[in-house]
């Protein structure tokens, strides 16, 4: 095989290789970005509503384990479906 | 970089400025490139940002345009050149992405806006390396801008009510939402739990779309940012060996990197928006 078409063939090779493992950690990612969303989100949340209230810090707090709940949660769904 | 602004006199100054030469790169410029008035309290003025949205819409459009001129006239069934390279690249977002997650049932609706976030977030994300944007006052990656990736991450969020929708009707969606068959009290925690995820997910999505294209360019621009702060404390000998032995090699390894990200980022957005849609059709399969 000449040099150019073998060399083709690894870069395509490696590219797939990429996109499969890209693909196969696609639930993985979304699973740990959700709980740093999730968290950082209903924290913010918290805050806001707090600031709007005058309730400081009850409803960050809240938001904060509320936030830790729905991340773990979905990290739970993703680890232990069959 | 707007290498001529850390001239400056002293050694505080330029470790001074460098954090707000950083910022002021990648962040929204506060002067807009044409000052518009504001109409119910959205401000219309066209910064950077939107100027290389428009540039993305319009390489984008043209692009598949030509491409598909040839189909749409239907004169040679065999594709060539552009045509087949696109060709290939929708096929197998076709095939891999969406036909395994939204199913064949419904891949003829969603494959047009799962492809069209792919190329758009490719090509947008891809403009941020061109360093010709430079150039033009401030150009930069548009979707290292927050609202610029929850305006996408909006698009998926009512795509997968849309989705569920048709398929369910819109009640049926609802009731999909929690599985069926667990004691009552359960549903009293997981109801919300479920209501509070179908926000967090598209956040997630703005997050690490916004987070990893700031990321990158922050990374190289501190890196580079050394040179300066060397030459300003140590002399400029002292800058043009770090810059030449740690500087210049290290930005060109985390550009190389970038190439990566870029391309990366974008099949991600598009993988989790089949995905997300994928779960409205058949829920807890």
């Amino acid at each position: 095989m000449d040099p150019e078409k073998n060399r083709q063939n690894f870069l395509s090779q490696v590219f797939r290789l990429l996109i499969k493992n890209v693909t196969q950690a696609g639930p993985y990612i979304t699973a740990s970005y959700t709980l740093i969303g999730s968290v950082l989100l209903l924290t913010l949340l918290g805050y806001f509503a707090d600031r709007w209230l005058g309730s400081s810090p009850i409803l960050m707090i809240i938001g904060t384990i509320l936030g830790l709940v729905v991340g773990l949660y979905e990290i739970a769904r993703v680890v232990f479906k069959k | 970089m707007r290498i001529e602004a850390t001239h400056s006199e002293g050694n505080g100054t330029v470790l001074d400025k460098i954090g707000d030469i950083i910022l002021h790169h990648v962040s929204n410029s506060e002067y807009p490139i044409v000052q518009l008035p504001t109409m119910f309290g959205i401000n219309f003025s066209i910064t950077k940002h939107v100027l290389m949205l428009w540039v993305t819409a319009t390489i984008v459009f043209t692009v598949f345009f030509l491409a598909s001129k040839i189909y749409r006239r239907e004169r040679y069934p065999v594709p060539t050149g552009l045509m087949n390279a696109l060709e290939s690249i929708v096929e197998y977002l076709r095939n891999q992405v969406v036909i395994p997650n939204v199913g064949k049932e419904f891949s003829k609706v969603w494959a047009p806006l799962i492809l069209t976030l792919f190329f758009f977030i490719l090509t947008a994300n891809g403009l941020g390396l061109v360093p010709l944007f430079d150039l033009i006052p401030g150009g930069s990656t548009a979707t290292g801008n927050f609202n610029v990736t929850a305006g996408l991450a909006t698009v998926t969020f009512f795509s997968i009510i849309v989705a569920g929708s048709l398929k369910y009707r819109f009640l049926g969606y609802w009731k999909n939402m929690a599985p069926k068959g667990l004691p009552f009290m359960v549903y009293f925690i997981l109801i919300p739990i479920e209501i509070v995820a179908m926000f967090v997910k598209p956040f997630a999505l703005t997050l690490r779309l916004a987070a990893n294209m700031t990321g990158g360019h922050i990374a190289i621009l501190s890196i580079m940012s050394f040179i300066f702060i060397f030459g300003g404390m140590f002399g400029a000998g002292a800058g043009i060996s770090v810059g030449a032995l740690v500087s210049v090699p290290l930005a060109v390894g985390v550009s190389a990197l970038e190439i990566i990200i870029v391309f990366i980022q974008a099949y991600v957005f598009t993988l989790l928006t089949a995905i997300f849609i994928g779960m409205a059709i058949h829920p807890h399969h």
